[in-house]
């Protein structure tokens, strides 16, 4: 088998991408902790500070949150943008490192939901780059 | 000859999609797909907001309330047919003892707001539960006040208010404040209702638009994925 090096090219993406989206995933489980439980954004560059909490309500009507501060922004609303486009970049990763070792459509689906359930990206990257690294070291004895 | 190649490989996969194991496959990532499709849409019609009257906003509600007589203030910067108004605020209890603010009436003109201030401080109004109807509206932000009037808001933020209203002991409050419709024209013919937007909603709500970009990519490649499980099991299939 020739597929090594395009092998271990996937395999450092996924790792790359399987930790930057486990963390952001972290980083946004508490920021909407902080939204559904004391109805809080954290906000940037506001009349507060550079950094505070912002308390918003939900208008009855729309379903909105509104009463932010008029100047910054929400870190929290951004984080959770990021955090998609990550996720996409870790399904890419997720789709090579799948397609070059002919997994089952099973070991795909769960390496996409460890992007969005808390902690679970660490979990599957260390089981599944192990048997990624093994089957390497197995065509490479061949 | 590769035009011949690439017919034949053609002729394969359309072989090895049709056996039922795939045609299941591609049924269940069509379904996966048009639930992406249609999280897409729903997180698109989030993405916009159009601005809405207080009518549109809710139906209105009717709430038994007795005036907070010490606690009537005057709300600047309000807008109302194009024009600048000043809103007459005033907090009330409910029967259960909490604190429900009302946004009573406006006018353009901050004297005769002030009048009515005035007015409905000291007048000999009936401490007594009355029915109160109008609509609700969420809270704002806080701004600051200027020391020389005290009692000039610059927004409804009932964070701000609650503090002025008991600044020693917390209050229980609802959440959202209620514009009270026909208290200007029952009590002074000085005020008219509140009856404009006061919310511009932003235009575009970016998480959910970048949202609605993703569901739809998730989409194209849930089939995309059963193409490719194809391709597989027609290559595992050439190499045996």
């Amino acid at each position: 088998m020739s597929t090594t090096p395009e092998l271990a090219k996937s395999l450092r993406i996924y790792k790359v991408t399987s930790y930057v989206t486990g963390i952001f995933l972290l980083l946004i489980s508490v920021l909407y902790a902080l939204r559904l439980t004391i109805s809080s954004d954290l906000w940037i560059a506001g009349p507060e500070g550079l950094v505070a909490l912002a308390q918003f309500s939900v208008d009855p009507g729309t379903g909105e949150r509104v009463g932010f501060p008029t100047q910054g922004f929400s870190f929290t609303t951004i984080s959770l943008i990021v955090h998609g486009w990550l996720y996409v970049a870790y399904l890419y990763a997720d789709f090579r490192l799948w397609t070059e070792l002919r997994w089952g459509i099973g070991k795909f689906l769960i390496i996409a939901a460890g992007g969005v359930v808390p902690f679970l990206s660490f979990f599957t990257e260390r089981y599944f780059a192990k048997v990624a690294e093994g089957w390497n070291q197995k065509s490479e004895a061949k | 000859m590769a035009s011949l190649q690439n017919k034949a490989a053609r002729l394969s996969f359309w072989r090895v999609a049709v056996r039922p194991k795939y045609i299941a496959g591609l049924l269940l990532a069509l379904l996966a797909a048009s639930a992406f499709a249609w999280l897409g849409q729903w997180q698109l019609e989030r993405s916009f907001t159009k601005d809405q009257t207080i009518e549109e906003i809710q139906q209105s509600v009717t709430v038994e309330t007795m005036l907070d007589q010490r606690n009537i203030f005057i709300v600047q910067g309000r807008v109302q047919d194009q024009k600048e108004v000043f809103w007459l605020i005033a907090n009330s209890k409910d029967k259960t003892g909490k604190s429900l603010t009302l946004a009573l009436g406006q006018s353009d003109s901050l004297l005769k707001v002030e009048a009515v201030r005035f007015e409905l401080q000291n007048s000999a109004i009936a401490q007594a539960f009355m029915p109160t109807t109008g609509s609700w509206l969420p809270t704002e932000a806080p701004e600051k006040v200027d020391a020389e009037k005290p009692y000039l808001l610059k927004s409804v933020s009932l964070a701000q208010l609650l503090n002025l209203y008991s600044p020693d002991k917390p209050l229980a409050s609802y959440n959202d404040f209620l514009v009270v419709k026909g208290f200007a024209a029952n009590y002074s013919p000085k005020l008219a209702d509140i009856s404009a937007v006061l919310q511009p909603a932003p235009a575009i709500n970016w998480l959910s638009a970048f949202y609605a970009a993703e569901w739809v990519l998730f989409a194209g490649f849930a089939v995309f994925l059963w193409g490719r499980t194809v391709k597989d099991a027609l290559d595992a299939e050439r190499l045996n």
